[in-house]
């Protein structure tokens, strides 16, 4: 199943201030188009929405910020319901463990626009296995930084998440970059501090940098079981 | 008026004292300053009875400017006692009036505005300002009087050069967003609800 996302909210639940929020988010509209160009997916618009929200988001898809999850060992993660996606970012324990904020979200938006469903796999490849479509993952320790300087919103910098393309899906490919950043090695191979998903003959395994132990987006996948689907082309 | 004016005698006064800084007969016995005064307070009650007539931001316009002419009158007549002012003053200080600029932060009483947004003042506020300003741009009511309506309850930060930065801000990426992405109805619609603020309130911005 695929899913387009053309807008996303941005939402604070946490107590960063909205201002924090507010260039995060500038950060990531510079980016978010030439992740899309990447992946050949439509530019979601980006709406941020402060403390004080109090109307329902309108947008299909929101990532939102907030101080502890129901997670407890992972720093974000996205998730889905029928037709709403969301992310979260837990401000909290990334603020507790020292890892930015800013790459967490950039972590889970980028994931969100590639499989806003979260249940997508890739493959199968020749030893019969299939890969999560988690394009974060695999680099999920990679980032670098971006200044702001707004007229209007103010100068500050966030971290901006690292991403894996297209290619490191195929283990065929010879050259090439597998991430935009460069971090990844190869095709189907994690950076320092990175991770990925496999599927082989129903049994799921994640790699051992793995934080977020997401049973319902692992269960989503197993209701698109793989081995039966069609092949999925990235 | 209800109320009392301090410059019009009491009924029940036993002595009502006319000055006139002027040789020759009495002036009448009507309220000084009553060209001026109960024009513009005439004019204010029409604006706010144009309700249906003409469009909101012209009839809050004329409110506007005729709430700005009273007050220059009765300060006019405060000064002169009651006294009638001199013409040519009288002319001067309405021309000021209706020249002056908005203090920072209040609405502009001409329905035409410059703004700057550069400057630490809106960089210090917007973001702080920035959430409520994309809930008026999304919702689906009267866009003016939602973003208008964040002055008063907003807090100091919610000033109207600081909404109308935001508006210009989100409204111009929203904009490119659904420039990129013709299916993006969102960034359309906030696009299209922020330009509608900016073009009813005829605010321009400096440099852009």
């Amino acid at each position: 199943m695929s899913a387009v996302v053309n807008a996303v909210a941005v939402v604070n639940r946490s107590e960063l201030a909205d201002a924090e929020v507010a260039i995060i988010v500038e950060a990531y509209r510079a980016e978010v188009g030439r992740f899309c160009a990447a992946w050949g997916l439509p530019v979601p618009g980006l709406a941020v929405y402060g403390r004080n929200h109090q109307q329902a988001v309108d947008e299909e898809a929101a990532v939102i910020f907030t101080d502890s999850t129901d997670v407890p060992d992972a720093y974000g993660y996205h998730t889905a319901l029928g037709v709403a996606y969301w992310g979260y970012v837990d401000v909290g324990l990334c603020q507790a463990d020292g890892e930015p904020v800013s790459r967490v979200f950039g972590h889970e938006l980028w994931e969100l626009l590639a499989d806003a469903p979260a249940d997508a796999w890739v493959g199968p490849f020749p030893d019969g296995s299939h890969v999560a479509k988690e394009v974060s993952d695999p680099v999920a320790r990679k980032s670098r930084t971006r200044e702001v300087d707004d007229p209007v919103l103010g100068k500050g910098e966030a971290e901006i998440a690292d991403y894996v393309l297209p290619a490191w899906f195929d283990p065929m490919a010879q050259a090439g970059t597998w991430s935009d950043q460069g971090a990844a090695p190869g095709p189907l191979e994690d950076a320092p501090g990175g991770y990925h998903t496999t599927e082989k003959a129903g049994g799921v395994v994640a790699g051992p940098s793995a934080r977020v132990r997401s049973y319902g987006r692992t269960m989503r996948r197993l209701l698109n079981p793989p081995s039966q689907g069609e092949p999925t082309a990235v | 008026m209800g109320s009392a004016d301090p410059t019009t005698p009491s009924a029940s006064s036993t002595t009502t004292v006319i000055t006139s800084p002027l040789p020759g007969p009495a002036a009448p016995p009507v309220k000084a300053g009553w060209k001026t005064t109960e024009f513009w307070v005439t004019l204010i009650g029409i604006g706010a009875g144009l309700s249906g007539l003409v469009p909101a931001g012209a009839r809050a316009a004329i409110v506007a400017v005729a709430t700005a002419a009273y007050a220059v009158s009765r300060a006019i007549v405060k000064a002169f006692g009651g006294a009638a002012p001199p013409a040519a003053l009288v002319l001067a200080a309405l021309l000021a009036g209706s020249c002056a600029t908005t203090t920072p932060g209040a609405p502009p009483t001409t329905g035409g505005k410059v703004i700057s947004c550069a400057g630490n003042a809106i960089a210090s506020c917007a973001p702080q300002a920035l959430g409520s300003v994309n809930e008026c741009l999304i919702g689906s009511g009267d866009v003016t009087a939602c973003l208008l309506g964040l002055i008063p309850k907003g807090g100091a930060c919610f000033t109207y050069d600081v909404i109308a930065c935001l508006v210009q801000h989100e409204g111009s990426a929203a904009a490119a967003d659904a420039q990129a992405n013709p299916d993006d109805t969102r960034a359309a619609r906030r696009a299209a609800r922020a330009k509608e603020f900016l073009q009813g309130q005829g605010i321009t911005f400096a440099g852009s």
